[in-house]
């Protein structure tokens, strides 16, 4: 403990003492400057801020668009901003007052960029970030979460999800970033890590910043690998109390759907026995146009001194599959409070949010529409419930995909409480202290109940089953830092910051199950009423997560000389609990620099170019999202029991698993190099970056050696993975004047993901092929293998038999037999990972007007269809299979193998979306509603592909990505088009 | 400046009281604990001890016994439709063609070495006990020490039998080290069993309770088991040696036990009292987790054989798969082309054991198969097929051939239809019922009965070969007909072993019978050096290097010292 204090004095006291030194600056002549800020139309603008550049010293524009601010010197320079403005810079000189007007402006070129643990002027990045603000979003898009929205905004950023209420989404920044611990990036919203993106509302952002080199995200240590994605919530803005309401209305209808045999083709080529019904599963698993509603309302308002921001919303999604639906309700209050002239700011943020789920359906829904007997009926009178559940064709492992649906409850109750509260102190006009509290707890609450006459009943001799089913997370944070501006003899200017963090997480849970109930009315809601806990068959289990903590010491210095070269550098110390003693701290820094040529004479002159600016950086972060417990030697119970001696059945301990006290932090390095441009007055502007980054000492299960170790795998520090690419984003305002305004952006990204080296003899494995056939695995990782490559059979046609060929291990020409498929005849083949991602958005404004498109595309990438691999082919099983088992498989009578023959090139087109509005200006009509605006949005329009199965938007995430899977959600939940009529009305 | 820098050591000041507050960065655990705090009590020795025992429970089921009976004359797993092909992997067991990744030889070599490391682990924290501490004594120790070293010795012994010699530890501690010969790890299973032998208890109480923990008699036979297999494991004949110990034990010098007089004494409902039993794997009835033979249901039984049974659902629907190699080709002829396998035939058609099961209450049941129309004589319900045979009550049929192409693609000539493992059928195969499926009122039954894993007949039938192989046939035949004779009504035994027809052959018969599905049939074979040499159903002879399993891919990449066996390419020894 002497030590670490020790330690800690040295990281502390040095860099405050460096503080002490720089603050000896000149105090000269002060003046108070006033005006007025008006925006283009001349209207007064309220709440734009005025800031001394290199300081602290901040006030914001009174509801008459005025302003004051007090001690400034002839030098200082005033920064005015406002979110939707491009940004003015004014050197004070003699003046005493200074009338600005703002222009809106598209690309933001001038606005400040959320870096964490404080904000930079765009122009002082030096490293690769990608800003979104919250109102350039297109609205009527979100549904229940955000990220849909985020599709294709990040260049680098790839977003799973399907078109289900209750999707979960993963994100994944620059390719696959680690093999086993998480991969994803860290969430921080207000300045809390951690966070969880669905808690938000699209309504409530005020920016998304994406850090996404490391030379940015070094700051966030540990957890930055995966990228970081900064989201600031809205804050009031000075002046009357505003209030806006927004509705939106959706409906939907799907794109597309498999192409199943129908009942009298089923029965026409004999594929099973003919029961005499026609039943379309597929439909009959999903809604016809369900209706799905959500309205949000927004007040906010407030003095300089105090600005309250509230949101209140519900939503209720209807999923197009039966079963599948989710209700929300959510609150926000968002608090700032200003007090002694500014001196002291004080923010509390709130947030309470709970889904209600409905999710009865799962990927063994449609996997089970997809292959029952077409000729099954779905209701049967004979059965109490009224459904076929086990009678006429179904028994066995098959089910009533529609029975096995309507015959339970599920009632999921998913809560997030997001909180923070944070004192800032400007302890002079140059020095900043900032202490922050955040709270964060999700919570899950489940209680399902399965019908008596549920086919799981019905099999298993019991009356229903009830369960109920509880977790929570919790997450305490606490930041302390101080922040430092200030510009020397007008050319240097330097902004740093310097502090403390301290972060833990706790987690528990709790479930119960019961069986066999003598009534059914009351649900889960009488679970000791079911025989099976007297039985002694009853479940229950409780759990808590080992306590994680994680404790560090940054500090970045950004430095500016005449606005023309930028040096940036951060440093990280942080100490995790999940790693042995020996090696919980790691150090984590970055250092990038920036040149800006536009500030130059020789480009200066050039009147073409009105922004240029080069920039490089090299970050180091690390990643620690892997399980607790890898450090230290446990006893865990193992899941059965045994009796002891005297005949009593206990449960066995034993170790938990292999234990390495060697872990330590995987690390990332990244370079990133890029440029941005703006050319004619910013009417064309853009930046490109390419990057190359290498995690080693990659944490990875590894095979252990048995004995001595008594588990098969192990925890190590293994290997290294290597991800290079590059990214171009290219957009222009095409149009600008009185009614016309047309704009575009562009966003091109590229990246290959490469696993250099996993230790001798390493190897990863995908997870095996699901049943019925199991036929094993089909992608394998090695020292050296592209992420993407699909490890199968190659295919060599047909036997006179219609029995498989496959090319060996010499290429030459064997019979698909057992003998033969075995992994030293299986070749690497095909990509998974788009070689080109494209998206392309529009802007187009006439008067009142508006339209907006966004098209995405990604170029030459692979796909394997497991889709046609188990429904594509005949079976003697009774099962339904695609039609393109009489047509492009008709000539194989084989059982299905790891056949490249499933794999196509999965290219596309889609139009994300469209949105088309009109905006009324109510002033002159009311004096209660200044403003409506009313618009259609279409989301998921169209999918051009040459594509062989059904849907080409796989999952693309993670090591073993390009698969559309039968048993995920994920892949077999249907395509919908999505239509959404919404206003928004503002009072 | 003075000023500022008194309000920057305050705040430095609560930066670091916050800081030393909160900077410990133990991990703190909720859900599991320490060895260290573990031990409070006699319960606790037990919880340790048990652990390796649970995982010798779940060893003798599942990968380790496909491979002890998949891979033989036995039993196979057809191809059913769409269904068991899995990419061949059961395929490659019945044609000797595995290789070094496939799951059950790689699930089997994990649990070979997990089971002897688990096992060191509870020994070295059990010794590491003061024993006083929790109120139990020296002796208490000793026996709970000696039995995990003679169940490290069977793990060893199962390592042996499978891939040959392995690498051989002492701790959980020790640097990783290449295999040992074959003889080596052979001594080594000797010195650990002859030193746990004399330090365990004895069983005094003829038919009392066996609670699945290791008594004298147990590694007395492990003991004998090695030498009964040394000839094959190390090229050294010890079957004296095993004589000598199957002598000892059945004068009842290692405790005290005897046949039981009913065949399904030692399989049935209350077998954990059966005096013939000497260490058998305790299973719990009615609960799903806690059972021995769990697998047993799912991968023999048809998806609807519950209704057949009477009603009981096991652990959710089975998925029809492994049966007993057919004896009948599709015309219904029984197989002559080889000596082997034919194991239902190889039943006389008297044997008690040799009838559909039917269970007929309180615990009482007869027959041990699936076989024939599957409609159960008491209820009366009727398994039915779901498949190609959907409908229709089904009729498990001792042929493997695909009867519903008959007339589309055989022209419905029965003479043309081929057999083997491709062209299984829901029907195809019957199915064994060793450990007996109660009705639905008796569901609390059903997995309550222990996994024999060492029984007196194997003493008997050892002893018996040792004196067969020793020239003493007559006395060997009585032996093996002091057994059989429980199998037949009044113990009137119309095919009984003679110094005549005892050979090679029927010795393996014997062994194919009694021990039907009790996964022992290669190692059986391989003593015989039949295993490679013998052609059955489907299968014809390999080479001498799949008397070996290969090591799988992922214990070389663990541990780059250990050397490939011959026959399966990469770096042998």
């Amino acid at each position: 403990m002497k030590k670490l204090t020790k330690r800690l004095l040295h990281y502390i006291l040095i860099p405050l003492l460096l503080f002490f030194t720089l603050i000896a600056a000149a105090q000269g002549q002060t003046k108070n400057i006033s005006g007025t800020i008006t925006d283009e139309d001349g209207e007064a603008m309220i709440g734009v801020s005025v800031t001394v550049k290199g300081e602290q010293k901040t006030t914001v524009s009174d509801r008459e668009g005025n302003y004051t601010i007090s001690n400034i010197q002839p030098t200082d320079v005033l920064v005015f901003s406002l979110i939707g403005y491009q940004t003015v810079e004014e050197l004070a000189g003699e003046r005493s007052e200074m009338n600005i007007e703002l222009v809106s402006s598209f690309i933001d070129l001038g606005e400040t960029v959320v870096i964490g643990y404080g904000s930079l002027e765009k122009r002082q990045v030096t490293s690769s970030i990608t800003s979104i603000r919250g109102d350039k979003l297109t609205s009527g898009l979100g549904g229940a979460t955000i990220a849909t929205a985020l599709r294709g905004k990040v260049p680098g950023l790839m977003i799973d999800g399907t078109s289900s209420p209750n999707a979960g989404n993963s994100f994944q920044l620059r390719g696959v970033a680690s093999v086993n611990a998480g991969q994803g990036p860290l969430v921080v919203i207000d300045g809390i890590p951690g966070g969880d993106i669905r808690a938000l509302n699209q309504e409530d952002i005020e920016t998304i910043d994406v850090l996404k080199d490391a030379s940015a995200g070094a700051i966030y240590g540990t957890r930055a690998a995966g990228g970081v994605i900064l989201v600031t919530t809205k804050q009031a803005k000075v002046g009357d109390v505003k209030v806006q309401y927004s509705g939106e209305f959706s409906t939907e209808q799907i794109r597309k759907r498999p192409d199943l045999l129908s009942s009298s083709e089923y029965v026409m080529y004999g594929l099973g026995q003919d029961y005499g019904y026609d039943t379309d599963w597929y439909s009959a698993l999903t809604n016809d146009r369900p209706f799905s509603h959500r309205q949000v309302i927004n007040i906010s308002g407030g003095s300089p001194n105090a600005l309250i921001y509230t949101t209140f919303s519900t939503q209720d999604q209807k999923g197009i599959v039966i079963g599948d639906g989710r209700k929300d309700y959510s609150g926000r209050m968002n608090s700032k409070f200003s007090l002694f002239d500014n001196k002291v700011e004080i923010q509390a943020r709130a947030e309470y949010r709970q889904a209600q789920r409905d999710q009865r359906n799962g990927s063994g829904s449609f996997n089970a529409a997809m292959m029952l007997n077409p000729t099954i009926p779905i209701y049967n009178d004979a059965n109490e419930s009224g459904y076929n559940v086990r009678e006429i064709g179904i028994s066995g492992t098959s089910y009533n995909p529609v029975a096995d649906i309507m015959l339970k409850t599920y009632d999921g109750k998913d809560s997030w409480l997001l909180s923070d509260v944070s004192l800032n102190i400007n302890l002079t006009d140059n020095l900043s202290a900032k202490g922050t509290i955040g709270y964060q707890e999700s919570k899950w609450q489940l209680y399902r109940y399965t019908s008596a006459y549920h086919k799981s009943s019905v099999d298993n001799a019991r009356r229903g089953e009830g369960y109920h089913g509880f977790s929570k997370n919790n997450r305490f944070s606490a930041d302390a830092y101080l922040n430092y501006k200030k510009i020397f003899q007008e050319d240097h200017n330097i902004d740093a910051v310097a502090g403390y963090s301290y972060w833990e997480g706790n987690g528990e849970s709790f479930n119960m199950t019961n069986y066999n109930f003598t009534i059914e009315g009351v649900g889960p809601w009488n679970m000791e009423d079911g025989t099976w806990l007297s039985d002694g068959r009853a479940g229950m289990a409780s759990q808590k997560d080992p306590r994680e903590r994680l404790l560090s010491l940054f500090g970045r210095v950004n430095y500016t000389f005449k606005n023309r070269y930028i040096l940036s550098g951060s440093y990280r110390r942080e100490g995790s609990s999940k790693f042995g003693p020996n090696n919980r701290w790691g150090n984590f820094w970055a250092v990038s620099g920036g040149w800006r040529l536009i500030e130059e004479d020789f480009i200066k002159d050039l009147p073409f170019i009105s922004d240029l600016k080069l920039r490089a950086g090299y970050g180091v972060t690390g990643n620690n999202s892997f399980g607790n417990g890898y450090a230290t030697r446990m006893y865990s119970p193992d899941s059965q029991m045994y009796p002891t001696p005297t005949g009593e059945w206990i449960y066995a301990y034993g170790p938990q698993r292999n234990v390495n006290s060697n872990l330590k932090w995987e690390e990332k390095g990244e370079f990133n190099a890029g440029v941005d441009f703006g050319f004619w007055n910013n009417r064309l502007f853009g930046k490109f970056d390419i990057y190359q980054r290498r995690v080693k000492d990659l944490l990875f299960q590894t095979d252990a050696p048995t004995p001595p170790m008594t588990h098969t795998t192990i925890m190590r520090n293994v290997g290294t993975l290597q991800n290079k690419g590059w990214e171009f984003e290219l957009g222009g305002e095409i149009v600008r004047n009185k009614d016309w305004n047309y704009n575009t952006i562009a966003r091109f990204s590229h990246n290959t993901s490469k696993i250099l080296d996993l230790g001798e003899d390493g190897m990863i494995d995908m997870d095996a092929f699901p049943s019925p056939g199991n036929p094993g695995r089909a992608g394998r990782l090695l020292n050296g293998s592209t992420i993407g490559q699909f490890f199968v059979f190659k295919y060599a046609g047909l036997d006179e038999n219609g029995k498989w060929l496959i090319h060996d291990q010499n290429g030459e020409i064997v019979p698909g037999t057992s003998e033969n498929l075995i992994n030293d005849n299986k070749h690497y083949v095909g990509n998974a990972i788009p070689k080109l991602t494209v998206s392309w958005d529009h802007n187009l404004s006439y008067k009142q007007f508006d339209f907006s498109a966004s098209f995405r595309s990604y170029i030459n990438y692979d796909v394997f269809s497991q889709v046609n691999m188990y429904y594509g082919l005949r079976t003697q099983s009774q099962f339904n299979v695609l039609k393109e088992a009489f047509d492009r498989y008709a000539a194989v009578n084989d059982e299905k193998i790891l056949s490249d023959v499933f794999i196509s090139d999965a290219s596309f087109v889609a139009l994300d979306a469209v949105s088309a509005g009109y905006t009324f200006d109510l002033k002159k009509y009311t004096p209660y509603v200044s403003k409506a605006r009313l618009y259609f949005t279409s989301r998921d329009l169209f999918v051009l592909t040459a594509y062989k199965g059904i849907n080409p938007e796989v999952s693309l995430n993670g090591l073993f990505p390009g698969f559309e899977q039968i048993n995920s959600t994920a892949s077999m939940y249907p395509q919908t088009r999505r239509f959404t009529l919404g206003v928004q009305l503002t009072f | 400046m003075k000023r500022y820098s008194l309000k920057y050591f305050k705040l430095s000041g609560i930066m670091l009281s916050l800081l030393l507050g909160a900077c410990d960065l133990d991990e703190q655990h909720y859900s599991s604990v320490t060895p260290e705090t573990f031990f409070t009590s006699k319960e606790s020795t037990y919880a340790v001890l048990a652990r390796p025992f649970t995982h010798w429970r779940w060893f003798i089921g599942a990968d380790r016994w496909y491979l002890q009976e998949l891979t033989t004359d036995a039993m196979t797993c057809p191809q059913r439709a769409e269904d068991w092909y899995n990419g061949g992997e059961y395929f490659r067991l019945q044609y000797h063609t595995w290789n070094p990744d496939d799951r059950f030889v790689e699930n089997t070599y994990n649990g070979v070495g997990g089971g002897i490391a688990r096992t060191m682990s509870a020994k070295e924290d059990l010794e590491a006990l003061d024993y006083s501490t929790v109120g139990m004594t020296e002796q208490d120790k000793a026996d709970q020490v000696q039995q995990l070293e003679a169940l490290i010795a069977w793990f060893y012994m199962r390592g042996l039998d499978f891939f040959g010699g392995m690498p051989i530890y002492e701790s959980t501690q020790d640097e990783l080290r290449p295999r040992a010969s074959a003889q080596e790890t052979f001594d080594h299973i000797e010195g650990l069993l002859k030193n746990a032998i004399p330090n365990l208890k004895k069983k005094t109480q003829l038919g009392a309770f066996e609670d699945g923990y290791i008594r004298q008699a147990a590694a007395a036979t492990m003991l004998a088991q090695l030498y009964f297999n040394a000839e094959a494991y190390t090229g050294q004949n010890r079957f004296a040696e095993c004589a000598a110990i199957c002598q000892d034990i059945m004068n009842g010098e290692y405790g005290v036990y005897e046949l039981d007089n009913t065949w399904w004494g030692p399989h049935g409902f209350d077998n954990d009292r059966s005096p013939e039993i000497i260490w058998a794997a305790p299973s719990k009835g009615g609960s799903t987790t806690d059972a021995a033979w769990l697998w047993y249901w799912r991968y023999f039984y048809h998806q609807e054989s519950g209704k057949y049974f009477g009603g009981v659902s096991g652990n959710g629907a089975p998925y029809n798969g492994f049966m007993l190699s057919p004896s009948r080709k599709p015309t219904g002829q029984i197989y002559t082309e080889f000596k082997l396998g034919n194991p239902y035939e190889k039943f006389h058609d008297n044997d008690l054991r040799k009838k559909p099961f039917v269970y007929r209450g309180n615990k009482n049941y007869e027959g041990m198969f699936l076989v024939g129309t599957q409609t159960n004589p008491i209820t009366g319900e009727s398994t039915k097929g779901t498949k190609a045979y959907s409908g229709e009550i089904l009729n498990l049929v001792d042929i493997v051939a695909p009867f519903k192409e008959l007339n589309t693609k055989y022209g419905g000539d029965i003479s043309k239809l081929p057999s083997n493992i491709q062209v299984g059928e829901e029907n195809s195969g019957i199915r064994l019922v060793k450990v007996p499926q109660p009705n639905l009122a008796d569901q609390p039954l059903q997995f309550d009965p222990d996994a024999p894993v060492i029984r007196l007949a194997e003493i008997y039938y050892m002893l018996a070969e040792c004196k067969l192989r020793d020239g003493d046939t007559g006395a060997a035949a009585t032996l093996i007909n002091t057994v059989r004779e429980r199998n037949f009504a009044n113990r009137v035994d119309p095919n009984p072993a003679t110094a005549a027809n005892l050979d090679k052959y029927r010795m393996l018969d014997e062994w194919l019978i009694e021990f039907l599905g009790e996964g022992r049939r290669r190692t059986d074979l391989i003593r015989w050096e039949a295993f490679t040499q013998e052609k059955w159903w489907d299968h014809e002879p390999t080479d001498n290097t799949k008397n070996r399993f290969p090591i799988p891919y992922s214990a070389i990449s663990a541990n780059n010292l250990l050397l490939q066996n011959p026959g399966y390419g990469g770096n042998s020894k």
